[in-house]
């Protein structure tokens, strides 16, 4: 087949990606490995490279807005890269490794269980959108960690502390591995760490969740791209389409996030998953 | 910590000293002019590769290295002077890399100026390890 034609059709395929896993609320990175790997054939790390720029891209997209409106806190988003950034490192580092073995199955087995262990995940924010009684640890008092937002719809200004920065730093580690491992966000897990373990205003994990994929992405892609394992013919296309997308399912089209995308968006997630799963263990 | 005084049903009595607005703005400029740098170079990449090479098959690509060889500065712009597609979208793609490497640069510089000794250190820290990934260990990685 025509290169020109392949790259159209992941152009496409990313734009779609994008579109739903915006609206879904998980990003269409989660989907693009296995979707590359599984429709088109991409080798597996390529796959993983290709991922990581677009989920690059369009974290910095949203990123630049959240940082310009002040929703992102600076000092939260950096203080926990310090351990998403060694993760993603690491996390890169075993995939290339075991593609260097051969060890093809054992990456498919694994992205097939993380993304079926998102699914549940995925369900988890359903809370209050400003935490109360929230006490902050010794870590999060000194580093100055918390501040103030203008909320719109609540019309008022709505300041907060973290709170629990130990458990947090751990989870966000574990997110670090994973998207270095697989060019995904790992915002399920992020926002783990941020709702769960800091307690943190919806809007102000959101944004600060974002902020930091950016930052992972780059650790992971940089180690795969000087590694050799990037190609701007496969990644470009992905990357812009992605971005198209992810800014039309935010920004045109916000109306359209409901369950049912939601929904739609996760049985694919797990037919993709069932289907790696598969095809690691020999069953495909 | 900052005077403003949160409710009491928020469980903390004050807030940290935010960081100044143009800190925001700045990075904000940073993110936007990388990302728009990076699509652009994409797309004349693209748009200059399908002109050049029309029929090329993915089994061509897949045989070919011809990326690697752009990880070599000079090489790099050495395409780039005589307008090579493939080191159009490579730079493309570093420019991208590259973007939140800038930030959390600018971020260092504005806890430094904030006078927050650990931050500024934390933050140097992670700039450091994005390099190492990038400069050591992704060229480490390629060689085993």
């Amino acid at each position: 087949m025509d290169l020109l034609l392949i790259a159209l059709l992941f152009f496409l395929v990313a734009i779609g990606a994008g579109f739903l896993g915006s609206l879904a609320g998980l990003g269409g990175g989660v989907i693009l490995v296995p979707i590359l790997v599984i429709g088109f054939h991409v080798d597996f790390v390529l796959a993983v490279g290709a991922s990581a720029i677009s989920v690059l891209a369009t974290s910095t997209a949203a990123g630049a807005t959240y940082v310009h409106d002040h929703l992102t806190d600076l000092r939260i988003g950096m203080f926990l890269e310090i351990a998403t950034v060694p993760g993603a490192l690491i996390g890169a580092t075993i995939t290339i490794y075991l593609a260097k073995l051969g060890l093809y199955p054992v990456l498919f087995v694994t992205l097939g269980v993380v993304l079926l262990s998102t699914i549940p995940g995925s369900f988890l924010r359903h809370r209050s959108e400003v935490p109360e009684g929230v006490v902050p640890d010794r870590r999060a008092r000194t580093l100055g960690l918390g501040g103030s937002y203008h909320d719109r719809n609540l019309g008022r200004e709505v300041p907060y502390m973290a709170a629990s920065t130990r458990p947090a730093l751990g989870v966000m580690f574990g997110a670090g591995l994973v998207a270095g491992m697989f060019g995904i966000g790992s915002g399920v897990l992020k926002v783990l760490a941020l709702d769960g373990a800091l307690r943190l205003p919806m809007k102000v994990s959101t944004a600060t969740s974002n902020f930091m994929i950016g930052v992972t992405a780059a650790a992971g892609a940089g180690v795969l791209l000087a590694a050799g394992y990037m190609n701007p013919v496969i990644a470009a296309p992905v990357a812009l389409g992605t971005t198209v997308g992810s800014l039309a399912g935010s920004r045109i089209l916000p109306g359209l996030r409901n369950e049912v995308v939601r929904y739609v968006f996760l049985v694919l997630m797990a037919v993709l998953a069932v289907e790696l799963i598969a095809r690691g263990l020999g069953y495909a | 910590m900052s005077d403003e005084t949160p409710p009491p049903e928020y469980g903390f009595d004050r807030l940290p000293e935010p960081l100044p607005g143009r800190a925001y703005a700045t990075m904000a400029i940073v993110l936007r002019v990388g990302l728009l740098l990076s699509v652009a170079l994409f797309v004349i990449g693209l748009v200059l590769f399908f002109v050049e090479r029309p029929l090329e098959t993915i089994a061509d690509l897949a045989a070919s290295q011809r990326f690697l060889r752009f990880l070599v500065p000079s090489v790099l712009v050495a395409g780039l002077a005589h307008g090579d597609p493939t080191a159009i979208l490579s730079l493309g793609m570093f420019t991208l890399v590259a973007t939140p490497m800038a930030r959390v640069l600018t971020g260092m510089f504005y806890f430094r100026a904030h006078h927050e000794k650990v931050m500024t250190s934390l933050t140097l820290t992670v700039l450091i390890l994005l390099l190492v990934g990038s400069l050591l260990l992704g060229p480490y990685l390629a060689h085993l």
